[in-house]
């Protein structure tokens, strides 16, 4: 991806997606941080699709799947600084210096073979549950910026939404991003405000959002009634990392 | 002799260990609390164990002007747990924030033959509940099981954070007879009690007996089902009963 998300940002998509996928990372640690351990809670795939197919991971995790978070953790492929707007006890923001722990790199090539991407998440997804068999079911965050170029991926979705646990089915949740200004859908509840065919096809594989992540999508301030599903389609810069946040808020720890 | 009988479980699937509810008790000093550590925060289980273990064996303690010192004291004292050794960049990151706990005291007192008094504090949704006759008759702070909900008011470990909570905390003070029963509860027992109390309370009732026949393989059975058919919530539990009694309690004051 190398298109910035329309006009109001200037971010170039690839590297915001980036900067996303790593602070979601970051967030999944430090939620399962107790003391100097980490308690493993989850386990991390993350796959990019492009030019090739396959897990996203750099450094010492390259080409892993199903990582521990506590491997994560310990093993992120380099820590950076950022800086950051913190408040300052007495109603202002201060620049703090903080540490930017990155897992992956910004890539922008190939094109959106979404079919090879669903079928290499299912393989992955039946891995994982034939030895989590009672584990709280995986949940897929799918981001991409347009139409697949490998066919119809609907048949490999349904085989993800085919996987899961005693708990319940894989949770499947899409988001599409676009650099047009179009309407944003997010989480709809049924098919009408939807422009296309397309929209209509990856709104069909996605899961409906559970009540817990409602909540925590109500909480953040997303408006999201009863029923609604976890389908974002035109999102922008704001939608992705509100996907990607009410995508792994789901596990209330405490 | 006060005569106390507790409870104290972590979620299904962990250890014992790994169970950040705490609980303390002084039955010869009449002091009972019971702290839940918020999972999500750095070491709550010892900021719920350091609250617990002292408040129990304090006096006073149950106005809000007398907390503020008592748990800035303990707060530093938890900060520096850890601010002297080298910690990777998640711990770090995450001592700096500290822990979090709810946290909720109880002290009683004999008045006369028959009469006692008690008081409580509370910052957050454990809570205290008052049985006469098997009946609930005050539950404190919270009294609706659908009042809890997954953000309560907690109390920071780091000083600089307590501010914030001072006007939380909730205090209530009251009389008992001989025969009354008191529970201590972190949320979910408390949510599951207020709920069943009333549509099921031989289920309620149950839960008593067992906690009082010190049966702790078959509370583990009962709250383990109860977690299975998903009318608790799967949450580290903490309970502390005191069934009063006026011969009993004289001997200890």
């Amino acid at each position: 991806m190398s298109e910035s998300f329309g006009t109001e940002s200037a971010a170039r998509k690839a590297d915001f997606v980036a900067d996303v996928v790593n602070r979601t990372l970051h967030d999944l640690v430090i939620r399962c941080t107790r003391t100097e351990e980490i308690r493993s809670y989850y386990e991390v795939s993350v796959i990019g699709y492009g030019s090739s197919v396959g897990s996203m991971l750099s450094g010492g995790l390259s080409g892993r799947n199903h990582v521990p978070i506590s491997e994560v953790a310990d093993s992120p492929a380099r820590l950076e600084t950022r800086s950051k707007k913190v408040p300052d006890g007495a109603g202002g923001l201060v620049e703090q210096t903080v540490r930017f722990p990155i897992w992956v790199d910004p890539t922008s090539n190939g094109g959106t073979p979404m079919c090879q991407a669903f079928s290499l998440a299912q393989r992955l997804l039946a891995e994982w549950t034939a030895t989590h068999p009672h584990s709280f079911p995986p949940t897929v965050l799918h981001l991409t910026d347009g139409e697949s170029t490998d066919g119809d991926p609907t048949e490999h979705a349904r085989q993800i939404l085919g996987t899961g646990t005693s708990d319940g089915a894989t949770l499947l949740f899409n988001c599409h991003v676009s650099s047009k200004h179009a309407m944003k859908v997010a989480y709809p509840n049924d098919e009408s405000r939807l422009p296309d065919e397309y929209a209509r096809s990856l709104f069909r594989c996605s899961s409906r959002l559970p009540e817990s992540f409602r909540q925590a999508a109500v909480s953040m301030g997303v408006a999201v009634e009863e029923g609604a599903y976890g389908f974002v389609f035109n999102g922008d810069p704001v939608s992705v990392a509100q996907f990607f946040e009410i995508g792994t808020r789901p596990a209330n720890l405490r | 002799m006060l005569n106390a009988h507790s409870l104290l479980l972590p979620k299904d699937g962990l250890h014992p260990h790994e169970c950040e509810d705490a609980i303390g008790i002084r039955s010869d000093l009449g002091r009972f609390c019971v702290a839940d550590g918020a999972t999500e925060s750095f070491d709550s289980r010892t900021w719920a164990r350091l609250l617990t273990k002292h408040w129990s064996q304090c006096n006073g303690l149950t106005q809000p002007h007398e907390l503020q010192s008592w748990w800035k004291r303990l707060g530093e004292r938890h900060t520096r747990r850890w601010s002297e050794r080298p910690l990777p960049w998640y711990a770090e990151e995450k001592a700096a924030v500290g822990a979090f706990a709810t946290f909720l005291g109880f002290e009683v007192a004999e008045t006369t033959e028959q009469g006692f008094r008690w008081q409580a504090v509370a910052l957050g949704d454990s809570c205290l509940v008052q049985l006469r006759g098997g009946e609930i008759v005050l539950s404190f702070p919270l009294d609706e099981a659908d009042e809890f909900g997954s953000h309560p008011q907690l109390l920071p470990s780091k000083p600089s954070l307590q501010a914030a909570v001072e006007g939380e905390v909730r205090c209530v003070s009251g009389t008992a007879r001989s025969g009354d029963a008191f529970l201590l509860l972190t949320d979910a027992l408390a949510a599951w009690m207020l709920r069943y109390s009333k549509s099921e309370p031989e289920l309620t009732q149950n839960f008593l007996r067992l906690l009082e026949s010190a049966s702790p393989e078959s509370l583990a059975d009962l709250v383990s089902n109860e977690r299975r058919s998903r009318r608790l919530r799967n949450d580290d539990v903490a309970a502390v009963l005191l069934r009063l009694s006026a011969v009993e309690s004289s001997k200890a004051r």
